[in-house]
Protein backbone atom coordinates (compact mmCIF):
# COMPACT_ATOMS: atom_id res chain seq x y z
CA UNK A 1 0.00 0.00 0.00
CA UNK A 2 1.68 3.39 -0.91
CA UNK A 3 1.41 6.40 1.33
CA UNK A 4 -1.11 7.79 -1.61
CA UNK A 5 -4.29 5.66 -0.14
CA UNK A 6 -3.91 7.25 3.27
CA UNK A 7 -4.76 10.81 1.90
CA UNK A 8 -8.41 11.00 1.85
CA UNK A 9 -8.07 13.82 -0.79
CA UNK A 10 -6.17 12.37 -3.27
CA UNK A 11 -9.26 10.83 -5.33
CA UNK A 12 -8.01 10.76 -8.42
CA UNK A 13 -10.27 8.63 -11.06
CA UNK A 14 -8.02 5.94 -12.63
CA UNK A 15 -8.73 5.48 -16.58
CA UNK A 16 -7.84 3.00 -18.51
CA UNK A 17 -5.71 4.60 -21.57
CA UNK A 18 -6.95 2.43 -24.47
CA UNK A 19 -7.66 3.65 -27.26
CA UNK A 20 -11.19 4.08 -28.35
CA UNK A 21 -12.58 1.69 -30.85
CA UNK A 22 -15.67 3.58 -31.75
CA UNK A 23 -16.93 7.67 -31.47
CA UNK A 24 -19.72 6.54 -29.57
CA UNK A 25 -17.54 5.16 -26.87
CA UNK A 26 -15.50 7.85 -26.70
CA UNK A 27 -18.40 10.16 -26.32
CA UNK A 28 -19.49 7.62 -23.29
CA UNK A 29 -16.09 8.35 -22.01
CA UNK A 30 -15.94 11.96 -22.39
CA UNK A 31 -19.39 12.63 -21.04
CA UNK A 32 -18.32 10.16 -17.59
CA UNK A 33 -15.09 12.59 -17.57
CA UNK A 34 -17.31 15.93 -17.13
CA UNK A 35 -19.20 14.13 -14.51
CA UNK A 36 -15.74 12.57 -12.48
CA UNK A 37 -14.49 16.14 -13.10
CA UNK A 38 -17.73 17.79 -12.15
CA UNK A 39 -17.95 15.74 -8.96
CA UNK A 40 -14.76 15.80 -7.86
CA UNK A 41 -14.56 19.90 -7.45
CA UNK A 42 -16.76 19.44 -4.30
CA UNK A 43 -15.20 16.36 -3.00
CA UNK A 44 -11.25 17.00 -3.79
CA UNK A 45 -11.18 20.07 -2.00
CA UNK A 46 -6.99 19.62 -3.01
CA UNK A 47 -4.84 22.53 -4.57
CA UNK A 48 -6.59 25.32 -6.13
CA UNK A 49 -10.30 24.10 -5.28
CA UNK A 50 -9.37 24.42 -1.66
CA UNK A 51 -7.57 27.34 -1.52
CA UNK A 52 -10.22 29.72 -3.42
CA UNK A 53 -12.95 29.11 -0.46
CA UNK A 54 -10.63 29.36 2.32
CA UNK A 55 -8.59 32.26 3.08
CA UNK A 56 -5.21 30.67 3.09
CA UNK A 57 -3.71 27.33 2.77
CA UNK A 58 -0.25 26.74 2.11
CA UNK A 59 0.33 24.18 -1.21
CA UNK A 60 1.91 20.66 0.25
CA UNK A 61 4.53 18.13 -2.17
CA UNK A 62 5.33 14.63 -0.25
CA UNK A 63 7.93 12.64 -1.66
CA UNK A 64 9.45 9.61 -0.95
CA UNK A 65 12.93 8.46 -1.34
CA UNK A 66 14.45 4.65 -0.23
CA UNK A 67 15.66 5.75 3.61
CA UNK A 68 13.80 9.32 3.31
CA UNK A 69 10.16 10.59 3.83
CA UNK A 70 9.73 14.69 3.20
CA UNK A 71 6.90 16.86 3.38
CA UNK A 72 7.47 20.35 1.76
CA UNK A 73 5.30 23.52 1.70
CA UNK A 74 5.14 26.77 0.02
CA UNK A 75 5.41 29.57 2.16
CA UNK A 76 6.59 32.46 0.82
CA UNK A 77 6.85 35.60 2.52
CA UNK A 78 6.22 34.09 6.47
CA UNK A 79 8.93 33.72 9.04
CA UNK A 80 10.34 30.62 10.77
CA UNK A 81 8.59 31.49 13.99
CA UNK A 82 5.40 32.19 12.09
CA UNK A 83 5.12 28.46 11.46
CA UNK A 84 3.96 26.27 14.46
CA UNK A 85 4.73 22.00 13.44
CA UNK A 86 4.00 19.05 15.58
CA UNK A 87 3.95 15.52 14.75
CA UNK A 88 1.52 13.34 17.10
CA UNK A 89 0.04 9.61 16.55
CA UNK A 90 1.40 9.28 12.97
CA UNK A 91 0.03 12.99 11.97
CA UNK A 92 2.35 16.05 11.25
CA UNK A 93 0.42 18.89 11.51
CA UNK A 94 1.09 22.20 9.89
CA UNK A 95 -0.37 25.61 11.42
CA UNK A 96 0.58 29.37 11.13
CA UNK A 97 -0.34 32.70 10.68
CA UNK A 98 0.66 34.44 7.68
CA UNK A 99 -0.02 38.04 8.76
CA UNK A 100 -0.20 40.94 6.32
CA UNK A 101 1.66 43.75 7.27
CA UNK A 102 0.72 46.74 8.99
CA UNK A 103 -1.78 48.65 7.17
CA UNK A 104 -0.83 51.68 6.23
CA UNK A 105 -3.37 54.52 5.73
CA UNK A 106 -1.99 55.36 2.07
CA UNK A 107 -1.78 51.87 0.70
CA UNK A 108 -3.64 52.06 -2.45
CA UNK A 109 -3.85 48.42 -4.23
CA UNK A 110 -4.20 47.78 -7.77
CA UNK A 111 -3.70 43.64 -7.63
CA UNK A 112 -4.44 41.67 -4.13
CA UNK A 113 -3.65 38.10 -5.16
CA UNK A 114 -1.80 36.57 -2.05
CA UNK A 115 -3.50 35.23 0.85
CA UNK A 116 -3.16 35.72 4.65
CA UNK A 117 -4.56 34.16 7.37
CA UNK A 118 -4.31 31.29 9.72
CA UNK A 119 -3.94 27.58 8.29
CA UNK A 120 -3.50 24.58 9.51
CA UNK A 121 -2.89 21.36 7.63
CA UNK A 122 -2.41 18.09 8.78
CA UNK A 123 -0.46 15.49 7.27
CA UNK A 124 -1.53 11.42 7.76
CA UNK A 125 2.45 9.53 8.30
CA UNK A 126 3.26 6.25 7.10
CA UNK A 127 3.65 3.78 9.12
CA UNK A 128 7.62 2.94 7.95
CA UNK A 129 9.15 6.32 9.13
CA UNK A 130 11.17 6.77 12.25
CA UNK A 131 8.81 10.35 13.99
CA UNK A 132 11.66 11.33 16.22
CA UNK A 133 14.05 11.64 13.08
CA UNK A 134 11.86 14.81 12.33
CA UNK A 135 13.95 17.39 10.90
CA UNK A 136 12.60 20.90 9.45
CA UNK A 137 14.58 23.30 7.71
CA UNK A 138 12.78 26.96 6.26
CA UNK A 139 14.37 28.20 3.14
CA UNK A 140 13.59 30.78 0.52
CA UNK A 141 9.82 30.33 1.74
CA UNK A 142 10.20 26.48 1.46
CA UNK A 143 9.24 24.53 4.34
CA UNK A 144 10.77 21.19 3.96
CA UNK A 145 10.26 18.99 6.89
CA UNK A 146 11.78 15.09 6.69
CA UNK A 147 12.01 11.91 8.35
CA UNK A 148 14.17 8.96 8.32
CA UNK A 149 12.32 5.62 6.87
CA UNK A 150 13.08 2.79 8.52
CA UNK A 151 12.46 -1.18 7.74
CA UNK A 152 9.13 -2.44 9.27
CA UNK A 153 9.32 -5.99 10.47
CA UNK A 154 8.08 -8.63 7.81
CA UNK A 155 4.89 -10.41 8.52
CA UNK A 156 4.52 -13.59 7.35
CA UNK A 157 1.13 -15.03 6.62
CA UNK A 158 0.40 -18.15 8.75
CA UNK A 159 -1.79 -20.56 7.80
CA UNK A 160 -4.97 -21.31 9.88
CA UNK A 161 -6.19 -24.39 10.52
CA UNK A 162 -10.25 -24.99 9.70
CA UNK A 163 -11.27 -27.20 12.00
CA UNK A 164 -14.67 -29.13 11.38
CA UNK A 165 -16.96 -30.12 13.84
CA UNK B 1 -4.24 -1.34 -6.30
CA UNK B 2 -3.49 1.02 -9.19
CA UNK B 3 -2.25 4.94 -8.64
CA UNK B 4 -2.16 7.47 -10.59
CA UNK B 5 1.72 8.28 -11.80
CA UNK B 6 2.90 11.93 -10.18
CA UNK B 7 5.40 12.96 -12.58
CA UNK B 8 7.93 15.96 -12.25
CA UNK B 9 8.52 18.34 -13.64
CA UNK B 10 11.76 19.83 -15.83
CA UNK B 11 13.04 22.62 -15.35
CA UNK B 12 12.37 23.33 -19.05
CA UNK B 13 8.31 23.85 -18.41
CA UNK B 14 7.15 26.76 -18.89
CA UNK B 15 7.02 29.22 -16.17
CA UNK B 16 4.40 30.11 -14.34
CA UNK B 17 3.36 33.85 -13.44
CA UNK B 18 3.58 34.37 -9.71
CA UNK B 19 0.85 35.89 -7.14
CA UNK B 20 1.23 39.48 -6.86
CA UNK B 21 0.52 42.12 -4.82
CA UNK B 22 0.67 45.85 -5.75
CA UNK B 23 0.14 48.73 -3.87
CA UNK B 24 1.48 52.49 -4.14
CA UNK B 25 1.78 55.18 -1.37
CA UNK B 26 2.41 58.90 -2.26
CA UNK B 27 6.39 58.05 -3.06
CA UNK B 28 6.62 54.82 -4.49
CA UNK B 29 4.94 51.84 -6.00
CA UNK B 30 5.43 48.20 -4.65
CA UNK B 31 5.25 44.60 -5.56
CA UNK B 32 5.25 41.92 -3.45
CA UNK B 33 5.89 38.83 -5.72
CA UNK B 34 5.78 35.43 -4.94
CA UNK B 35 8.47 33.08 -5.86
CA UNK B 36 9.11 30.32 -3.23
CA UNK B 37 12.14 28.04 -3.56
CA UNK B 38 14.56 30.91 -5.38
CA UNK B 39 17.30 31.68 -4.50
CA UNK B 40 18.98 35.37 -5.39
CA UNK B 41 21.40 34.35 -7.87
CA UNK B 42 17.80 32.68 -9.86
CA UNK B 43 16.32 36.14 -10.44
CA UNK B 44 16.79 38.34 -13.69
CA UNK B 45 15.08 41.39 -13.40
CA UNK B 46 15.18 44.02 -16.04
CA UNK B 47 13.80 47.28 -16.90
CA UNK B 48 13.78 48.22 -20.65
CA UNK B 49 11.93 51.04 -21.68
CA UNK B 50 8.43 51.59 -19.82
CA UNK B 51 8.87 47.54 -19.15
CA UNK B 52 9.70 45.52 -15.92
CA UNK B 53 10.19 42.22 -16.88
CA UNK B 54 11.10 39.12 -14.27
CA UNK B 55 12.44 35.63 -14.31
CA UNK B 56 13.06 33.53 -11.72
CA UNK B 57 14.44 30.02 -12.25
CA UNK B 58 14.48 27.12 -9.02
CA UNK B 59 18.12 26.48 -8.22
CA UNK B 60 19.34 23.18 -9.26
CA UNK B 61 20.34 20.53 -6.41
CA UNK B 62 22.48 18.07 -6.37
CA UNK B 63 20.37 15.63 -4.66
CA UNK B 64 17.89 13.15 -7.07
CA UNK B 65 14.29 13.89 -6.40
CA UNK B 66 12.39 11.34 -4.51
CA UNK B 67 9.38 9.84 -6.10
CA UNK B 68 6.27 12.64 -5.79
CA UNK B 69 3.43 10.89 -3.70
CA UNK B 70 1.14 13.89 -3.20
CA UNK B 71 1.65 16.78 -5.09
CA UNK B 72 0.24 20.39 -5.14
CA UNK B 73 2.67 22.75 -6.46
CA UNK B 74 6.39 21.36 -7.39
CA UNK B 75 8.81 23.50 -7.46
CA UNK B 76 8.34 26.34 -10.84
CA UNK B 77 10.11 28.91 -12.31
CA UNK B 78 8.50 32.12 -12.32
CA UNK B 79 8.10 34.78 -14.92
CA UNK B 80 6.27 38.13 -15.13
CA UNK B 81 6.13 41.47 -16.97
CA UNK B 82 4.70 44.75 -15.80
CA UNK B 83 3.79 48.24 -17.93
CA UNK B 84 5.68 50.79 -15.42
CA UNK B 85 3.74 53.85 -14.78
CA UNK B 86 5.05 57.16 -16.34
CA UNK B 87 5.98 58.66 -13.24
CA UNK B 88 8.42 55.63 -12.04
CA UNK B 89 11.84 56.63 -11.97
CA UNK B 90 13.28 52.89 -13.66
CA UNK B 91 16.92 54.15 -12.26
CA UNK B 92 15.26 53.65 -8.79
CA UNK B 93 14.13 50.40 -8.15
CA UNK B 94 14.71 48.71 -5.06
CA UNK B 95 14.78 44.92 -4.85
CA UNK B 96 14.55 43.08 -2.07
CA UNK B 97 14.15 38.76 -1.61
CA UNK B 98 13.00 37.73 1.70
CA UNK B 99 12.28 34.24 2.04
CA UNK B 100 10.59 33.55 -0.89
CA UNK B 101 9.20 37.19 -1.84
CA UNK B 102 10.76 39.48 -3.70
CA UNK B 103 9.50 42.92 -3.04
CA UNK B 104 10.14 45.95 -5.15
CA UNK B 105 9.86 49.31 -4.33
CA UNK B 106 9.44 51.85 -7.61
CA UNK B 107 10.59 54.92 -6.39
CA UNK B 108 8.38 57.56 -7.96
CA UNK B 109 10.03 60.15 -10.37
CA UNK B 110 10.76 63.67 -8.50
CA UNK B 111 8.60 65.80 -10.42
CA UNK B 112 5.93 63.34 -9.47
CA UNK B 113 5.82 63.63 -5.81
CA UNK B 114 3.57 66.33 -4.01
CA UNK B 115 4.97 69.23 -3.65
CA UNK B 116 3.94 71.86 -0.63
CA UNK B 117 3.97 75.27 -2.46
CA UNK B 118 4.23 78.15 0.28
CA UNK B 119 1.31 80.81 0.35
CA UNK B 120 2.85 84.10 0.82
CA UNK B 121 1.32 86.72 2.31
CA UNK B 122 1.49 90.33 1.04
Amino acid sequence: MTFLTHLPWTKKPVRSETPDQHPVVSLHREINRMFDSFFNDFRDPSAEDFRSWSGFTPAIDVSETENRFEVSAELPGMTAEDISLKVHNGMLTLSGEHKREEEKEDKNYYRMERSYGSFQRAIPLPDNIDEDSVDAQFKNGVLTVSFNRIALPEYQARRIEVKSS
Amino acid sequence: MTTTTLERKTNTEPAVRPRVDIWHATDAYVLEIEIPGVEEGGIDLKAQGSMLTLNAVQASTDEPPGRLVHCEYQPQNYSCSFNLPEDVDSDQIEAHLNNGLLTLKLCKKEKALPRKIDVRVQ
